[in-house]
């Protein structure tokens, strides 16, 4: 399974957001979206997803191109993850489980879910009263729940605390041994150097570098790590 | 055909009636609230009469109302062409509708349905409860609950219109759109003038080509559709049936076009979202402005005012919505002069000011501005007690209302005639407007929750919003009547206003102060 963007265009009136984008995600794999505020990284994410409707481009997912109605195989995890402040956690993988059509049996992998994401104490908590980090999990795990293909994280490390964080890396590649394919954007470029298999650096809408690290460091000998490659492109 | 849209509804109203049963304060306020709907009820029933003929509205007035409801109507179809919609109620639902399970014509159909009777069946409640508080018992149960059958009808159809004319807006007839919007509002403004063109008919002292324009005006157009109303209300059914048909069509053209507009829609939802966000922290249309020099600022409390008038000042939105009640309301307030040239200068003020001032309640009640700013750490570094601080917060947020209302009270008095008293009055206006909205701040504080700002919740900060009216109407009355001195009555009332509405801001202050900030932002977000 592979999720393949190809030249991906989304203008808001005279700003071009994201020009011409194209890379491609594979099953497991984990790429990151690094750059400046500004660059169009939640907009690249955003039309992926099929929240917004870009200029120009594909989004195809097995070599076929997805429109519209893609929720069930692409999922959005927002900066700040939208639950809704009255329905418990629990209810969250069930609106999920239901929309997807999950056979006889889900409640128990929802449970599973749950326990395996330290929200097993939790199930009953509405929205309105979880934590940042709790609603991230809960909305992964509905992710997981209905057997989506495709999971983009939109800046995901903000707000958390450093045991949020660690436990949100090891959620990650999670999902990635369950062969979904994830998008990452973050400012956290020593994270994205750890935990992403491959990057994509955007700088004004536009890819300017993407690669594994030992390909990057290839291509701009000057940069010892990620972090030094990355002020390199977005500052010359 | 939902996926797992009702499901979601379902569940998020058990929730919502599970947190207020949790509750013992909100229940108690919910049963209170069944038996008295229960009662008022029981009384209109035994009170009814069949005499319908008797408490119907003028033609002139109905006519007006038709022409609000055209500007209602006009009004949504322009915001919708212009992108203006909000078909999602939260950000978790423009996210996780995409995961229900269906396809998006039937989601935005799911949209359409949720939006017409979610708002038109509170529209049906809020009114039927006002109705029975407020109306008179003469009126009658019948005539009651055609009133708000009508009106939840008449929400119904207007709110059907939304979606669909921005779906069209979207598809590329965004012109034929604005031109429809265009043509309500101005049949909508011409309608609304009846019932202004009535009482103009009948007033003295007005000069005689206004008095025969407002005369030819008022025969064109009081008579259709006034008497369509009037008609509906004692039970023709051909405005209910012509609602039911507009809802019904919209609602077939929104399945029409409602195929692949998730994005339009997101979009859409999440520029309604952001506005909103930035109107609760007072940011409508900021503009760039000059820095003010740091030698104007004033130390204290004070700060508060300035702060206040440095958000006003570069939010053009708020001067403009200021200017057009200023000028609406001073309007009404010549009109009424001119009207009342003859009254007595105590029958002046008491046409102007209590039903305004009934009216301003319900703005008061809703305004939940403060929450925001006490959960800032700006408001708790400010210098001067809690009192004081909420004193010129207080201050600050109806200045300029209360300068107009005021104005508008001065005006009148000066129009009828009543040079002096309208100097009192204005005082008394001015008070009495602070000391309500100082009163809702209170009622807010006791009250902060968002699970408390309808049904019961709202019905009892209006009730306390509105009978704290009461104190400085009854000082009025008793010194008017031991003195016949209408500037006395008028100052007496501004001092009892203010000590109201300093009495409500200082059991505020102290349970703020018993919470602090992070309680009460904590309890407002509940």
């Amino acid at each position: 399974m592979s999720l393949r963007v190809e030249g991906l265009t989304k203008r808001f009136g005279r700003k071009t957001a994201v020009n011409d984008l194209s890379f491609a995600v594979e099953s497991g794999e984990l790429v990151g979206f690094i750059g400046p505020n500004g660059a169009g990284k939640t907009t690249s994410l955003q039309c992926i997803a099929g929240f917004l409707r870009p200029d120009a481009g594909h989004i195809s997912i097995d070599g076929v191109v997805v429109e519209k109605e893609r929720g069930r195989q692409i999922a959005l995890i927002a900066e700040t993850p939208d639950v809704y402040p009255l329905l418990t956690l629990w209810e969250h993988l069930a609106f999920v489980a239901r929309g997807a059509r999950l056979g006889a049996g889900w409640e128990a992998r929802a449970d599973e879910l749950l326990a395996r994401f330290g929200l097993a104490d939790e199930r009953d908590t509405l929205g309105q009263a979880a934590s940042k980090g709790m609603r991230q999990k809960a909305l992964i795990a509905a992710t997981l729940l209905a057997r989506t293909r495709v999971v983009l994280l939109d800046e995901p490390m903000i707000g958390l605390d450093p045991q949020g964080q660690r436990e949100l890396r090891v959620l990650v590649r999670d999902l990635c041994a369950d062969g979904i394919a994830v998008v990452m954007s973050t400012h956290q470029i020593d994270a994205a150097q750890s935990m992403c298999d491959r990057v994509v650096i955007l700088n004004h809408g536009t890819a300017i570098a993407s690669g594994t690290f030992d390909e990057l460091h290839a291509s701009n000998p000057g940069g010892e790590s990620l972090e030094a490659i990355y002020f390199d492109l977005t500052t010359s | 055909m939902f996926g797992a849209l009702p499901y979601l509804e379902v569940r998020l109203l058990r929730n919502r009636i599970r947190a207020i049963v949790k509750s013992p304060l909100r229940s108690l306020m919910w049963i209170g609230w069944g038996f008295y709907i229960g009662f008022m009820t029981f009384l209109r029933t035994r009170g009814a009469h069949t005499n319908l003929q008797q408490s119907l509205p003028t033609a002139a007035l109905a006519t007006t109302v038709a022409g609000a409801l055209l500007l209602f109507a006009g009004s949504t179809v322009f915001a919708a062409a212009g992108g203006s919609v909000r078909p999602f109620r939260l950000r978790a639902d423009a996210t996780f509708f995409t995961r229900a399970g269906v396809s998006t014509r039937a989601l935005v159909l799911w949209l359409q349905l949720r939006a017409m009777f979610g708002r038109s069946w509170y529209f049906i409640a809020m009114l039927v409860f006002y109705s029975f508080a407020f109306v008179p018992a003469r009126s009658g149960i019948s005539l009651v609950v055609a009133i708000a059958l009508l009106a939840g009808l008449a929400t119904l159809a207007v709110t059907a219109l939304q979606l669909p004319t921005f779906l069209l807006a979207i598809r590329g007839y965004r012109a034929l759109v604005r031109g429809i919007a265009i043509v309500l509002l101005l049949v909508g403004m011409i309608l609304a003038l009846a019932a202004p063109c009535d009482i103009a008919t009948r007033m003295q002292g007005l000069p005689a080509l206004l008095q025969s324009l407002a005369t030819q005006y008022h025969t064109i157009v009081s008579w259709a559709p006034g008497d369509l109303i009037r008609s509906a209300l004692t039970g023709n059914p051909l405005l209910p049936i012509g609602l039911v048909l507009v809802s019904a069509l919209a609602t077939a053209l929104t399945w029409m076009l409602g195929g692949d507009v998730y994005p339009e829609l997101y979009e859409a939802a999440t520029r309604v979202f952001e506005r909103a966000e930035r109107v609760r922290r007072g940011e409508t249309q900021v503009r760039l402005t000059r820095v003010t020099s740091a030698q104007r600022v004033p130390v204290g409390a004070a700060v508060l005012l300035w702060k206040n008038g440095l958000v006003f000042a570069r939010s053009s939105g708020r001067k403009i919505v200021l200017a057009i009640s200023a000028a609406i309301w001073l309007g009404v307030s010549v009109l009424l002069g001119f009207a009342l040239r003859d009254a007595d200068s105590a029958s002046v003020v008491v046409a102007i000011a209590p039903a305004a001032l009934l009216l301003a309640a319900v703005g008061f009640t809703t305004s939940f501005a403060i929450a925001e700013d006490v959960g800032k750490p700006f408001w708790w570094l400010t210098g001067g007690t809690l009192f004081y601080r909420l004193l010129m917060w207080t201050i600050g947020e109806t200045r300029r209302s209360a300068a107009i209302f005021g104005a508008g009270v001065g005006v009148e008095m000066l129009v009828a005639g009543y040079l002096i008293d309208s100097i009192s009055a204005t005082i008394a206006a001015v008070s009495l407007w602070w000391m309500m909205y100082a009163v809702g701040v209170l009622v807010f504080i006791l009250l902060p929750a968002q699970l408390d700002r309808s049904g019961p919740g709202f019905a009892l900060r209006f009730l306390v919003v509105g009978i704290v009216l009461l104190p400085p109407l009854l000082v009025f009355a008793v010194v008017l009547a031991a003195t016949h001195a209408t500037t006395l009555a008028c100052a007496a009332t501004a001092a009892t206003a203010i000590g109201v509405g300093c009495g409500s801001i200082a059991l505020g202050a102290a349970r703020l102060a018993h919470g602090g900030g992070a309680q009460f932002a904590r309890a407002a977000a509940e």
